[in-house]
């Protein structure tokens, strides 16, 4: 089994993701997260194999989360899942490393299929 | 005075010694020194008058031991002989009571019996009258009109030089005026050139200003707004996935995102009715 770590202050949209994920994959386990806080504790123990992450979060954003990956040079892939539109922020989430793909919400179920290449 | 070679001779160096000193004149008072001190050197006269002009501008002059002048004007103040010898170009002699007519017509209180008057054209432009008065038992004579054209020559170059040199000086002090007119209005339209780049800078700081703050307003209400219809989108997804088997779990999902929506909407136009407030106070 493969593990995905969902990370987005609305549990509805982890709801969903976790839902595609169940319908569209297969061999996954999904843990979501709504406090960021906690995702960031649970890392290692998790220890995903892809995290799907919000940006736009209350109190710690997912600048933050990534920074704080960097800092404790967690290198685990990210794919940014944001309903902002900017052209910054996509250039911003560039920058770093393990950010492997960028996706402006909604999410279509049908990028899913990416995922076996993501996590290989 | 010219009656032999020896007499030629002193009247040559005469009048090389005035042709000398009249080249060297710069003003027209100096003119007047050296006609004065040098003329009666060459040859006998009681009154000498000449009148030059150069397009518009005049120079009259008289030398005589009764008083001498010489003046600039714009205006001609021509005799009406002088006309006529301009005219008609062809001296005068004027002897007997002629000459005494003469001698009233000048002012001048002397003795005079015999006149000459000749008009010199070097230009149509550009003549100078010379008119002289003679006293009994002097001599001037044919011979003596050969070093008075000769004179007459230097008088005209000289004269026009001067003028011309006026002209120059008149025309460069007109173009300092118009330099210093110049230099005022440049210096006036640097200022206004420097205030409106002020106003400018500043103008574009207060816009540059409001677009952030529009740019900043635009993306946080768009996110604010796709935030809950994103969700909803997503809900839709699932519910057309499972085929419709979760659309009870689904449904007070989708109504909370929908409130979600609507309270973003509300915000956002309150926001927008706020700026347009702001705006049309600015205004």
């Amino acid at each position: 089994m493969k593990n995905i770590m969902l990370v987005d202050d609305q549990s509805i949209a982890n709801l969903i993701m976790r839902k595609f994920i169940e319908m569209k994959l297969q061999g996954y386990q999904v843990t979501d997260f709504t406090n960021p806080a906690e995702a960031l504790q649970q890392l290692n123990r998790v220890s995903p194999h892809l995290i799907f992450l919000d940006l736009n979060m209350p109190e710690i954003s997912g600048w933050d989360f990534l920074d704080k990956m960097q800092e404790q040079k967690l290198d685990y892939k990210v794919v940014v899942l944001t309903s902002s539109t900017s052209q910054l922020d996509r250039e911003k989430a560039e920058t770093y490393s393990n950010v492997i793909a960028y996706y402006e919400k909604p999410f279509k179920p049908e990028e899913l299929h990416k995922v076996d290449e993501w996590t290989s | 005075m010219l009656t032999s070679d020896h007499g030629y001779r002193i009247a040559y160096e005469a009048f090389s010694q005035f042709s000398r000193k009249i080249h060297q004149a710069r003003t027209l008072e100096e003119v007047l020194q050296t006609l004065q001190s040098r003329l009666k050197y060459i040859f006998d006269f009681r009154v000498l008058r000449l009148c030059f002009n150069h397009d518009e501008t005049w120079i009259a002059a008289k030398v005589s031991s009764e008083g001498s002048y010489i003046s600039k004007a714009e205006k001609a103040s021509l005799f009406p002989y002088e006309q006529e010898l301009r005219s008609k170009g062809i001296p005068r002699v004027w002897k007997g009571a002629e000459c005494q007519n003469l001698v009233e017509l000048l002012q001048v209180q002397n003795d005079a019996t015999e006149a000459w008057a000749w008009n010199f054209e070097a230009a149509p432009n550009r003549h100078l009258t010379i008119t002289l008065l003679q006293a009994p038992g002097h001599n001037f004579n044919s011979k003596s009109i050969t070093f008075l054209m000769l004179c007459a020559e230097s008088l005209h170059s000289q004269l026009l030089e001067i003028c011309l040199f006026d002209e120059v000086e008149q025309k460069n002090q007109d173009l300092q005026k118009a330099l210093g007119t110049i230099s005022e209005k440049n210096a006036e339209i640097n200022s206004i050139l420097e205030h409106q780049q002020e106003v400018i800078q500043s103008q574009t700081g207060e816009l540059r200003a409001k677009n952030q703050r529009l740019l900043e307003i635009s993306t946080l209400n768009a996110h604010k707004v796709r935030e809950p219809l994103s969700r909803i989108i997503g809900l839709m997804n699932v519910i057309e996935l499972t085929g419709q088997t979760d659309v009870a779990d689904m449904l007070p999902l989708l109504q909370s995102s929908s409130s979600d929506l609507d309270e973003a909407l509300k915000e956002v136009i309150k926001m927008a009715d706020q700026d347009i407030k702001n705006l049309k106070a600015q205004l």
